[in-house]
């Protein structure tokens, strides 16, 4: 649990520069010490008792946003949580997108972190103000503390007195700092647990949301950047004199091994680029091809991986299994198309950077002790924070995309070489050809099951496309089998690998959740009931007549029953039911999808989930959650694929790399289960399962067992 | 050469651009009207739609010269306050997750419901084919449109 530490007032001010007549109390950070927070945004006059919260008198409780909102909706999540443990009205709060700091928990949008690392802190951090009004209302009044409450954003007392917090926050600002302030049993939540609307969507569908894209300093100019079409490899010359003398065009220069091409607008910043000569040297990438990368990864994991963990005796149990599969799995590298492309403005002006942009981690722009060398911002414009203002926007998709900052840097490089602000941005084309890539994996399985279909042998061959030697961790499906025999090889991907929704989990998952569906079907048990004695349920077990079980998950056993009732499995003949799960992120999901036998509306034509995430904040931001990582991986599933030809990507813009549309999204029913647990991730928990599910609806719809990704290549 | 073009019912003159410019970035990158959004540029992702004298067009591949004169309406000039049926649909139905489409999901879908007040899930789904929503909102979407038809009928 994180704790406030209560630091002087004196020692905040001397450490920010700030003069304000407001009391400041030291948010203890995630783990970083206090220390100057040199871009903190403190309203003078305001009541601001944490980096979180501020009350002025004028414009009442501003609540600070610390991770990056990429549509997760923690916005609203975060008001929410606040609303209740400071009885604030979150209608009348204010929004603030945290700059980048020190002295927050988190700032970083990843991992499905957002509330499960945050609820605790933000509650003791609004906990704190709220006994501070309340103290400094009951001292005005004469009246003990235990008489007043805080509600709605006023303080009230006995009698039918309140007073609001803009009026009391002065007089709050004075009063000592609570050590352990009390939070608030779950009985007294008003916001938490019931559904609230996104508080950001009347100014979306109204267009005034200001994305990262849509940062429009005044005077501010246009660039695109033409970077080289394959992977590390460098600018040998350029001739930008055709470009130059286009009308509108201000400036083209060189950032690196790239060239950036400043105009009027975007427009014409576009067509220059086109007339820009250039000569690179493709280096050592150029020769990575996606067709011969698919056949030596086959070639190596039939033959040539080595060894890398080996459990009991494969080799003997394998060959007594009466029931031995022998399956391959392919999973492409995807790209991730954010529909709001990377981009950046800076300005560099008079000895000082102001920088517009949509990260998803901030932890690293400040240079968290986690961030990579380089990424932080004093590294990229070579001045201390003091001199940087950073703005962040709202992120219009990030998937991961948006964890490497190098679009925010590309947008300083560029800035530092002229006095004008600059809003760079990726073409369609850029974002798909210069991505940080899920990269492919190929898989081996050999399974030796019982007769009753009892998991006993595995030998898992793993190759993957890595440009480092990296160990990569055996998948989950592992701990199923006794005797097991694991054989790893990398091969070059001859691209940027990165982060994409569940990583590593989005492949591993598809590819057990298929093998589970595969032993089912050998063995000739249903796949719910082979699912149940797989994770512990007692009375599957019985039926299938094992001995034991090999793992023992209640919750998954909890979803599966449940999902067994909402999906009414099997019962519609001209449907095949695909079922699948998984577990990560503190969060447990279900899925079974419905594919049409022949013809349908749909490819997929229904999806239930059911969900166990602990406490849900918010059950309408919690369902879209859910529903949008199943569709997100449905596009994925069914359509997307990119792949290299002599080093370059191959695929351009949405004609030949294929997003899901409407017609092609199914409904989704979700279940949540009640829980009194400390809440849970649900970003990515319903990603990974969804792949899996539909391929095995396919394979009972239609007897065509799917083992490549996309379906439809 | 200049182009003069009704902008959300003001006359806007653009002097000395490319005639060749789409609407997109003359929108954008000249007035600041930053509701229309760049996806593509290829009239793939329809996150750029705006009405063209009441019709759903791409500004991303529409010339500034092919909207000479002609009545141009941006997310901006849908409604003064969002109080058109279909801001309030998505309003309702919570429709945006990141939001970056939704401007141009909900210009689609105030040109479907002009053309076809009473559309059933084919034709939306038909309609809206050309708007991409990246977060997987289309369930939503639907909802929204349906629950608009209503309200407009």
């Amino acid at each position: 649990m994180m704790k406030i530490s209560n630091c002087s007032r004196r020692d905040f001010l001397r450490a920010t520069g700030l003069s304000t007549t407001g009391l400041i109390i030291g948010f203890r950070a995630f783990q970083t010490p206090m220390n100057a927070a040199p871009m903190a945004v403190a309203a003078a006059n305001a009541f601001a008792p944490n980096a979180y919260i501020a009350i002025g008198q004028t414009n009442g409780v501003t609540l600070a946003i610390s991770v990056p909102e990429i549509g997760q909706n923690i916005r609203t999540s975060f008001a929410m949580i606040l609303g209740d443990e400071l009885g604030a009205d979150i209608k009348k709060v204010n929004l603030h997108q945290a700059e980048p700091r020190n002295d927050m928990i988190r700032q970083v949008t990843a991992g499905s972190g957002s509330v499960r690392n945050c609820f605790d802190g933000l509650r003791e951090a609004a906990a704190t103000a709220r006994d501070m009004l309340i103290a400094a209302a009951a001292t005005e009044w004469g009246v003990p503390v235990d008489q007043c409450r805080a509600e709605d954003s006023f303080v009230h007392g006995p009698g039918g007195k309140k007073i609001a917090f803009e009026t009391i926050a002065n007089a709050a600002s004075k009063q000592p700092v609570p050590t352990a302030p009390q939070l608030k049993p779950a009985s007294e939540f008003k916001y938490i647990g019931k559904a609230q609307r996104c508080l950001d969507t009347k100014d979306i569908v109204t267009g005034k949301t200001k994305f990262g894209i849509d940062a429009m300093p005044e005077n501010a100019a246009f660039a695109v950047v033409l970077r080289c079409p394959v992977s590390e490899g460098t600018l040998t010359s350029y001739d930008d004199s055709a470009a130059k003398k286009m009308k509108g065009v201000k400036d083209v220069v060189q950032i690196g091994d790239k060239v950036a091409v400043i105009a009027n607008n975007t427009w014409v910043a576009i067509k220059a680029s086109r007339v820009v000569k250039i000569n690179w040297d493709l280096g050592k990438n150029a020769d990575v091809n996606s067709e011969t990368q698919l056949e030596e990864s086959r070639k190596a994991v039939l033959s040539n991986a080595p060894t890398v963990m080996q459990k009991g005796d494969f080799e003997a149990a394998f060959s007594s299994s009466p029931i031995r599969i022998d399956q391959e799995f392919f999973v492409p590298m995807i790209a991730h198309a954010t529909l709001e492309p990377p981009n950046g403005t800076a300005w560099n002006k008079d000895g000082k950077f102001e920088i517009w942009g949509s990260s998803q981690t901030l932890n690293n722009l400040y240079k968290d002790k986690n961030a990579k060398r380089g990424q932080d911002l004093p590294s990229m414009t070579g001045l201390p924070h003091d001199k940087i203002i950073y703005h962040q926007m709202r992120i219009g998709g990030g998937f991961g995309r948006k964890l490497a900052n190098d679009y925010v840097e590309e947008s300083i490089q560029i800035a530092k070489q002229v006095d004008y602000p600059v809003k760079m941005i990726f073409t369609r084309e850029d974002d798909l050809r210069h991505d940080r890539y899920r990269i492919p994996d190929y898989y081996r399985y050999q399974v030796g099951l019982a007769s009753n279909g009892y998991p006993g042998a595995i030998e898992e061959r793993s190759v993957k496309a890595l440009n480092k030697k990296k160990q990569k961790q055996p998948s989950k499906v592992m701990r199923y089998f006794s005797d097991q025999i694991r054989k790893h090889k990398p091969v070059r991907a001859g691209v940027q690998g990165g982060a994409l929704r569940a990583p590593g989990h989005n492949i591993t998952s598809f590819v057990e959740q298929s093998l589970f569906d595969i032993m089912a079907e050998k063995s000739g048990i249903d796949a719910i009931d082979y699912h149940l004695a797989l994770h512990g349920d007692g009375d599957a077990v019985g039926r299938l007549g094992w001995k034991r079980s090999p793992q023992d998950e209640p919750i998954i056993c909890e979803l599966l029953k449940t999902i067994k009732e909402d999906s009414g499995w099997k019962e519609d003949s001209d449907f095949g039911y695909g079922l699948s799960t998984f577990s990560g992120y503190g969060s447990h999901c279900a899925i079974v999808a419905l594919v049409p036998k022949r013809g349908g509306k749909r490819p997929v034509e229904k999806v239930y989930a059911a969900v166990h995430c602990g406490r849900v904040i918010n059950p309408l931001g919690a369902k879209a959650q859910i529903e949008g990582g199943i569709i997100d991986c449905l596009a994925a599933t069914l359509y997307q694929k990119v792949t290299l030809k002599n080093g370059s990507i191959e695929q351009s813009n949405f004609h030949d790399y294929k997003m899901l549309r409407m017609a092609d999204a199914p409904d989704v029913e979700i279940t949540i289960l009640d829980s009194n647990d400390a809440p849970q991730g649900l970003g990515e928990v319903s990603y990974p399962p969804a792949a899996a599910a539909v391929t095995n609806a396919l394979f009972h719809a239609t007897g065509k067992r799917i083992t490549e990704l996309p379906i439809r290549s | 050469m200049d182009i003069t073009i009704k902008i959300n019912g003001k006359d806007t003159s653009f002097s000395g651009v490319d005639p060749a410019m789409p609407l997109l970035w003359a929108l954008r990158d000249e007035l600041g009207l930053t509701g229309t959004k760049f996806g593509c540029g290829m009239a793939q992702c329809g996150a750029c739609t705006v009405h063209l004298n009441g019709n759903p067009i791409r500004s991303c591949v529409l010339p500034l010269s092919a909207a000479t004169n002609a009545d141009v309406t941006t997310i901006e000039g849908l409604s003064e306050d969002g109080s058109h049926p279909v801001q309030q649909a998505w309003i309702e139905e919570d429709v945006p997750q990141c939001g970056y489409c939704q401007s141009g999901q909900v210009m689609s879908a105030v040109a479907l419901l002009n053309q076809n007040p009473t559309p059933n899930i084919s034709e939306i789904d038909q309609f809206m084919a050309g708007n991409i929503c990246r977060c997987g909102t289309y369930p939503r979407i639907r909802k929204a449109i349906q629950s608009a038809a209503r309200k407009l009928a």
